[in-house]
């Protein structure tokens, strides 16, 4: 048996696992990376190997051209060796091929869940959780004040506003991986049939997603005063130049951040959705739970409160201080 | 309480007072529309006794955490309280006016324990603003934004990384009697690139998480207000400010002076 600290460590490029000889996601250019999931904070270019789930190979090749020099995709829970190390993918929840990276290693298992999320979403593969000796995680929403609502509640203030507001265009700001395409299937699971207008930074994702069998229904592009009609946007706020021709537009942002009312005012939102797309804290606590793991990494995010939760359940906790994650919440 | 937590949430963004008008009148709750006035007041409790609890249900490090995020008790109270399984509904509020007013004073903190227990999180807060008498100034924010509200032509001063996600706050600045700049509003924004790129290409000086640029870029700030400040140099600050535009060279205003914020 050989503790995971001494061949899984966090250096300035990122988690580095020794054995195996790669990063996961690392944050400078590397020779072989394993990618969770291809938010620019995890995908970055330039790497000479990528190894990825064939979602992520394919949204990363969305948006920056290629995954790397060269690419490999892997199946879920198909295992690979690298170098003296068996590697395979279980999902995370978290959007579109998201992964947990799982690592058996002389007789220890680690699992690096990268973002995840526990709550229902149909337009990415749920979350399953692998019993291990220690798991990797976030805290992003690591804050026993961050609880998420049911997100159907949430869209269902979306759409009481457009009936309220039937002259004016609603203006959803959502990243344009994940958020966006979970917004839609709400959306749509709401009954909401008639056409969603995109800007155009969200169109290529939504494409990815559609020909990996997540349907979306009728997607147009944004033309016109947009008057009674809900059009998804980035997160730019209220103010972005294109948005000036709408009509009096609701400017809503959907994000997890929106449960904090100075957030809130801060983002310019008039009709603020706490939609997330990474585990609050119950979730990341009972997945901790499942896991079994008495050890706990943490990567980024409110570590320090998760810390000392962990410390109160007999777990023990370490904040691994991974600079650079935790830009699309 | 619940018609009053949700349409409270939807006040507090709306932008005009039109819209407001709109909002409040698809409301038919007279207590509700009365309790928004300032017409309906409930009986006050104090924080020391929400405080206590606070304390009884919630982890002290935690709290303490969650406050210092958040930056306000009520809210954080409201967020962090434990759901407990139980099968009573969220009070209404002709209930929680009655039962605060015949409560003997021993009596209180069980009766909003109780209620807090059976409402979900916007109802909590709506319910702990009601008894701390912090509803009518909270509407009141949203009713009176436009009285002083305007929109500035500022430089950008400083970035600045957050501890909890990655958004980064930009201080903008404007200037002072003498000609030299000042910070009057530090702002989260939404739409980062163009602020980043002369981030990236103009940093003068690194404090920490802080980054010092050289001057040059202009914004539009939109604010809801001025208040005095004596934390900032310029003595002042601007509510609820937000960046409204990155003004491109053909655009570019004039730099505003605090003497026009103080009109």
């Amino acid at each position: 048996m050989t503790h995971p600290d001494t061949w899984l460590r966090p250096l300035k490029a990122g988690l580095f696992c020794e054995p195996g000889g790669f990063y996961i996601d690392p944050m400078r250019v590397v020779e072989r990376a394993v990618i969770t999931h291809a938010h620019a904070d995890h995908a970055r270019p330039g790497h000479q190997a990528v190894l990825a789930s064939a979602p992520t190979i394919a949204l990363m090749q969305a948006r920056m051209g290629k995954a790397g020099v060269s690419h490999q995709a892997l199946g879920w829970g198909e295992r690979i060796r690298l170098g003296e190390v068996t590697v395979w993918l279980q999902p995370a929840g978290h959007v579109l091929g998201s992964a947990q990276v799982v690592m058996d290693y002389r007789g220890q298992r680690v699992v690096v869940s990268g973002d995840y999320k526990r709550q229902a979403d149909r337009s990415c593969e749920p979350f399953e959780p692998v019993a291990c000796d220690v798991f990797v995680t976030e805290a992003t929403f690591g804050l026993p004040i961050f609880r998420m609502p049911d997100p159907a509640a949430e869209i269902g203030k979306l759409l009481a506003s457009v009936r309220l507001f039937p002259e004016r265009a609603h203006v959803v700001g959502c990243y344009s991986l994940g958020k966006t395409q979970r917004v839609i299937t709400l959306l749509r699971d709401a009954g909401w049939q008639a056409p969603i207008h995109l800007h155009g930074a969200l169109v290529g994702m939504c494409a990815v997603y559609e020909r990996f069998g997540i349907a979306l229904g009728a997607l147009l592009p944004v033309s016109g005063d947009m008057a009674g009609a809900i059009v998804l946007a980035p997160p730019t706020g209220t103010d972005a130049k294109w948005s000036r021709r709408l009509a009096d537009p609701v400017a809503c942002l959907a994000s997890g951040w929106m449960l904090s009312a100075k957030r809130a005012r801060q983002s310019g939102a008039e009709l603020p959705l706490a939609i997330s797309d990474h585990a609050d804290w119950d979730d990341l606590l009972g997945t901790i739970a499942e896991t079994g793991a008495p050890e706990v990494w943490v990567t980024h995010g409110s570590e320090a409160a998760l810390i000392h939760e962990l410390g109160r359940r007999g777990i023990k906790g370490r904040a691994l201080r991974l600079i650079g994650y935790g830009e699309t919440a | 309480m619940i018609a009053l937590a949700g349409l409270l949430e939807r006040l507090r963004y709306c932008p005009t007072a039109a819209h407001r008008q709109r909002v409040l009148a698809e409301c038919g709750d007279a207590t509700v529309r009365g309790v928004l006035a300032g017409t309906i007041k409930a009986r006050k409790v104090g924080l020391p006794m929400l405080r206590a609890l606070a304390a009884a249900r919630v982890d002290p490090v935690l709290f303490a955490a969650s406050q210092d995020f958040l930056g306000d008790f009520v809210e954080t109270l409201a967020l962090i309280w434990p759901a407990r399984a139980g099968n009573a509904a969220a009070p209404a509020l002709a209930e929680v006016l009655a039962e605060m007013a015949a409560a003997p004073a021993a009596e209180v903190p069980h009766l909003v324990a109780g209620w807090l227990d059976a409402s979900d999180a916007a109802t909590r807060l709506a319910l702990l603003r009601l008894i701390t008498g912090k509803l009518r100034p909270m509407t009141a924010t949203a009713v009176s934004a436009g009285g002083s509200a305007g929109k500035i032509t500022a430089m950008l001063m400083y970035a600045q990384s957050v501890r909890v996600g990655l958004e980064r706050d930009y201080s903008f600045g404007v200037l002072d009697a003498a000609g030299s700049l000042v910070p009057v509003a530090r702002v989260m924004v939404a739409e980062r690139d163009a602020l980043e790129a002369w981030v990236r290409a103009h940093t003068v000086a690194k404090f920490g998480p802080v980054r010092e640029v050289a001057p040059g870029l202009l914004v539009r700030l939109a604010f809801a207000g001025v208040m005095v400040s004596p934390r900032h140099k310029a003595g002042l600050a601007l509510r609820e400010a937000s960046c409204e535009a990155v003004l491109e060279a053909g655009e570019v205003g004039k730099l505003a002076d605090l003497s026009a914020l103080l009109d």
